[in-house]
């Protein structure tokens, strides 16, 4: 499905809501915007859990996009927000 | 006035060729709320178009498609390649009547990139979005609802400063959506 139609993004969306719920259910707290999933974790379980998000995909068959994985981190950008969480900060990128 | 469609879902039922895993899927969202999720991957999403009249045709693609054939090219060779699209067809294959979008390329922010996009909102008032209801889907209420960075924020709150945060994406998540043969007169390009 073509993502300029207008019901792709909300076909989309409710796939990998789906998605989410099957990590939810199993105790993984992720949230998903169209098709990006993220999450945080203590240092303990981060892995575990990143593993389990990666095993869970080719179980269900999806395609995941490992160049655009971003591991477990203390920084990262997501939904175009820089998060810290070291210092516990939200910044905006510069453009 | 067309007919209300029976979509492959709710009759002919025939399983999509698809990478989904079926019985994982079933398995896993057996008390999902929104399990019809899992018949839509196996049957096609329909496009949800509702409109009385099919959307007006446009036989050109635009300007910046037309200026750039290359592009045109290696876009629709990459479309076959992921399945995404199927063709070429010399005339109209199908039983009823079909909607041609223009095809036009466009810059990302912040790049020179030129990308392929299929212009589903052309032309305004007559083109195939115009006939997809928002906040419903197949007649019945849905309101689509996407989060901000709260609930990330919210994550991080509950697991303390240093927690870890990490991100996964899908690959073509616009090709892993099918959709079912009715719909495919919707989206015919040049």
């Amino acid at each position: 499905m073509l993502f300029g139609l207008h019901s792709a993004t909300l076909a989309c969306q409710r796939t990998t809501k789906a998605v989410s719920y099957i990590l939810n259910e199993e105790g993984i707290l992720v949230d998903i915007y169209i098709d990006d999933f993220y999450r945080a974790e203590t240092q303990e379980l981060a892995d575990l859990s990143f593993d389990r998000m990666t095993q869970l995909f080719l179980e269900l068959g999806l395609q995941s996009s490992p160049d655009k994985d971003t591991p477990p981190t203390h920084e990262m950008t997501c939904l175009g927000v820089c998060v810290n969480t070291l210092n516990m900060t939200l910044t905006v990128p510069d453009f | 006035m067309r007919a209300a469609p029976q979509y492959n879902f709710q009759q002919a039922k025939r399983t999509l060729t698809t990478t989904f895993n079926l019985e994982r899927w079933n398995f896993y969202l057996k008390d999902y709320n929104d399990v019809v999720v899992t018949a839509f991957l196996q049957y096609g999403w329909p496009i949800s178009h509702s409109a009385d009249q099919l959307p007006r045709s446009t036989l050109q693609n635009h300007p910046s498609a037309r200026q750039h054939p290359s592009l045109v090219c290696d876009y629709i060779a990459q479309e076959l390649k992921y399945k995404a699209v199927i063709g070429s067809f010399q005339c109209n294959s199908f039983s009823t009547d079909c909607v041609i979008s223009p095809l036009q390329s466009v810059a990302k922010r912040d790049s020179s990139v030129l990308h392929v996009v299929h212009n589903l909102n052309f032309r305004p008032g007559q083109s195939v979005n115009d006939g997809i209801v928002r906040d419903e889907y197949l007649s019945e209420p849905f309101h689509l609802c996407l989060p901000g960075i709260d609930r990330l924020v919210e994550f991080i709150n509950c697991k303390g400063p240093g927690c870890l945060v990490f991100k996964k994406d899908l690959k073509c998540a616009d090709n892993f959506i099918s959709i079912p043969s009715c719909c495919l007169v919707y989206i015919q390009l040049l």
